[in-house]
């Protein structure tokens, strides 16, 4: 049974006007959304699938030129009468909750503006429309949600509050782009799932923009593959995924093959102790960030610790770092016992990943400079010796030469977290942290650095002590896995022992939350 | 996108106002050797010719003493640019330093700068140069150094600003991992990235260091005669203004172009600087 078409995108070409002159940012592009249905847009970031969310609302960037095409609704051409539809029959959901509401202006008044002041309801209809909305979001304490401000929402309640934004319109159309890449994986299912109950209620279709393949697989029905600008595959979730014609198509789903919680290292043998932390307390006044953490790392192993946003790990590393110090515990490295209260004083055996590459590079240094700075901090003078080794540590990070004399902002994403890798190895330590250092990348990206990291751990026998929030790349790393959550370990054991029998509840759920992307 | 459009026109405006500030600077320069008029000056004066309208002979007509208006208007251009320049610079030289390391080591170092710094900010911007000329003595560098005095505030305000942004920037947690120092943070990391709006700042200072002086010199703080400085002709003409306007508007469209050049290229600063926009 074919469904009716409710959003049809015709053979659209869109160019970007820009220093170096027109650029093409969609090449005949061909979208059909129809009634009812979840149609999935994949891609990678600067694929162009946000630009299509834009042109749909008419929300271009002002270099923006439309060289041909169409977009139909309800089969009439809405080209010139896209204002008229957004927000309206069409709403939108940003990747940001936080960012994209006013921080100045609570819940409530955030949906008296686009109620009172675009719609004309009356204080007493808005009221019920926040309850009735904020309610079938599943939201609880309803009352109190509206009357806080942005940053007193957390990321899922912010998120939940964009969606009832978006459904107080009753939209037919709701466009939701990344909405899950800044939530934690139990997160992400909750409000997939929501979203795609609310499209049942509401009778409305939903356009979801995502780069995971398989939240796609999981919601949509029909999924598009986009890449630079254009639509390389489209047809049904099954067709796609059982028979992908297109070479980028193949290659997306080769990276995500089921099963996967994959393991990858088995050989235990016994190796010395390199970093032991023992019953560390950290407080922000009289709140305990972290409760009694202790953890083993052995020499040429990975530690992997795995919790959400806010459990703590973050905190962790800095105090193994000495950038912030413990209430109490203390941190051995390399069996040089380092008290947790020091702050200043270096140590070349530790080194340390960020999240976020382009932050942690200084944007006016070159990535020669970048690297060579631990060098410079360590006391090497002769340039030429230091220029040997920072090309050495760029080849064996698999960045061309070229590239010293660049910015960060020239860079790529995986590229700078490469210069932050190199940096963090040109001192030879003997642990390095990283601190979430793939969730800032794409997932073909990601997938090039964890297989830079195990390479890496197998030529010089280095240790990890991997944080992140993915229980995915975890595992895939790991030699054993601690579980933090909220500021403390609930469970930790070698990674197959926590994947295949996890013991505590929250362990479990977040077990789970993987295998539910599989069908 | 939007913005880079927006720029390459903003640039060509921006390429016009650092015209016109460099050629004033040569001409102003040349001026003595150029112009017939050269001793006017050095405080020379022709009462047979006075308060003649604009000729071809003098563009700008003559004043009640009888000089070259138009040599008079370009020859002060060199004193209110050096005013621009010099304040801009003192107080950068002064500010910034102590805005940083307020900024980068925080505690009561901090606290010592800013409530000096908060001290010289509570008087009102014109008091502060007015006291201290007066004191001093009227003259163009004491100008200079009054108004000075009154504006680093702001500069320690700005990059203290900056300071406290970057030094919580990943990178410098990173590098204090490895070990570096304060200075090493300050110099190599803090510095460089907090420049900019410092620069921007200086540039749009520049313009109301002129009209700050300009000011001084017509209430007879500031440039002393025979010097010539663009306030001081104004105030030596003022007199005659309703019945000789050139002696008094050819000085002030200069004042207004020369502030509104030094603007424009704070403008123009401030979108090329712009990180966004440096990194699309």
């Amino acid at each position: 049974m074919m469904q009716k078409s409710l959003l049809n995108i015709k053979n659209f070409s869109l160019n970007i006007e820009s220093d170096k002159g027109l650029e093409r940012i969609l090449s005949s592009i061909n979208l059909d959304i129809k009634e009812g249905e979840i149609t999935g847009l994949v891609g990678q970031t600067g694929s162009g699938k946000t630009m299509i969310s834009r042109l749909i609302l008419d929300l271009l960037p002002s270099g923006a030129r439309i060289k041909n095409g169409d977009i139909l609704y309800n089969s009439i051409s809405i080209l010139d009468k896209r204002k008229k539809i957004r927000g309206n029959e069409i709403a939108i959901i940003f990747q940001d909750p936080t960012g994209s509401m006013n921080p100045l202006y609570t819940v409530s008044q955030h949906f008296n503006f686009i109620l009172k002041n675009r719609f004309n309801y009356r204080q007493k209809d808005i009221n019920h429309i926040i309850k009735k909305c904020l309610k079938d979001v599943a939201l609880i304490n309803i009352a109190e949600i509206a009357k806080k401000y942005p940053h007193q929402l957390s990321g899922g309640q912010a998120q939940r509050v964009m969606i009832a934004l978006a459904i107080s319109v009753n939209p037919k159309l709701i466009i939701a782009d990344e909405i899950t890449t800044a939530l934690d994986a139990n997160l992400k299912i909750q409000t997939l799932d929501l979203l795609l109950s609310l499209k049942d209620k509401l009778n409305s279709s939903v356009l979801l923009i995502t780069h995971d393949l398989l939240i796609a697989k999981r919601y949509c029905t029909r999924i598009n593959i986009i890449e630079n600008g254009s639509i390389v595959e489209s047809g049904e979730t099954a067709a796609i995924f059982d028979r992908p014609k297109h070479e980028y198509t193949k290659e997306l789903l080769s990276k995500i093959k089921p099963g996967s919680l994959k393991h990858n290292k088995t050989k235990n043998t016994k190796a010395p102790l390199v970093l032991t932390a023992k019953n560390i307390i950290k407080k922000y006044n009289t709140i305990k960030i972290l409760n009694g953490i202790s953890l083993n790392l052995y020499s040429g192993k990975t530690l992997g610790i795995i919790g959400e946003s806010g459990s703590g790990k973050s905190t962790l590393a800095k105090i193994i770092l000495k950038i912030i110090p413990a209430d109490s515990g203390n941190v051995m490295i390399m069996n040089d016992n380092i008290k947790t209260t020091a702050s200043s004083s270096s140590n070349t055996n530790i080194g340390i990943v960020f999240q976020n590459p382009l932050e942690s590079l200084n944007p006016k240094m070159t990535i020669n400079d970048s690297i060579s700075e631990p060098l410079a901090l360590a006391g090497f003078k002769d340039p030429q010796k230091i220029k040997s080794k920072v090309h050495k540590i760029m080849s064996k990070v698999r960045l061309q030469k070229k590239l010293s004399s660049k910015y960060p902002h020239e860079l790529s994403g995986g590229q700078r977290q490469r210069v932050s890798i190199a940096r963090a190895l040109i001192l030879d330590p003997k642990i390095l942290i990283l601190d979430e250092p793939t969730s800032s990348l794409d997932l073909s990206v990601q997938e090039t650095i964890i297989d830079l990291l195990l390479e890496l751990q197998n030529d010089s026998n280095i240790s990890y002590l991997f944080i992140s929030h993915d229980i995915n790349l975890v595992s895939k790393i790991s030699d054993e896995i601690s579980v933090l959550y909220q500021g403390e370990i609930i469970e930790n054991g070698p990674t197959s022992q926590i994947i295949n029998n996890p013991k505590n509840t929250y362990t479990k759920s977040l077990i789970s939350s993987v295998y539910d992307l599989e069908i | 996108m939007d913005i880079l459009k927006k720029l390459s026109h903003q640039r060509s405006i921006t390429s016009y106002a650092i015209f016109f500030i460099v050629t004033l600077i040569i001409f102003s320069l040349l001026i003595p050797i150029l112009s017939p008029y050269a001793e006017d000056l050095q405080g020379a004066v022709h009462f047979e010719i006075a308060n003649k309208s604009p000729t071809l002979s003098h563009w700008f007509g003559t004043d009640a003493a009888g000089r070259d208006v138009f040599t008079l208007t370009i020859g002060a251009a060199l004193s209110s640019i050096k005013i621009a320049i010099m304040v801009v610079f003192i107080s950068i030289i002064l500010g910034v330093p102590l805005g940083l390391i307020a900024g980068s080591i925080g505690g009561w170092l901090d606290e010592i700068i800013m409530r000096i710094t908060d001290g010289f900010l509570a008087f009102p911007p014109l008091v502060l140069p007015i006291m201290i000329t007066s004191i001093l003595g009227p003259s163009l560098n004491n100008v200079i150094f009054g108004i000075s005095i009154s504006w680093f505030p702001w500069y320690v305000r700005i990059s203290r600003a900056q300071a406290m942004i970057i030094r919580e920037s990943d990178y410098v947690l990173i590098s204090k991992t490895f070990g570096a120092s304060q200075t090493h943070i300050i110099t190599k990391h803090i510095l460089p990235n907090s420049i900019n709006p410092i620069i921007i700042q200086a540039s749009i200072d520049a313009g109301y260091a002129i009209l700050i002086s300009a000011g001084l010199s017509f209430i007879g703080l500031g440039a002393q005669p025979p010097e010539v400085e663009w306030g001081l002709l104004i105030t030596q003409s003022r007199a005659q203004f309703l019945n000789h306007w050139w002696t008094i508007t050819f000085p002030g469209t200069f004042i207004i172009l020369t502030v509104l050049s030094f603007n424009i290229i704070g403008d123009g600063l401030r979108d090329i600087l712009n990180p966004k926009i440096a990194k699309e």
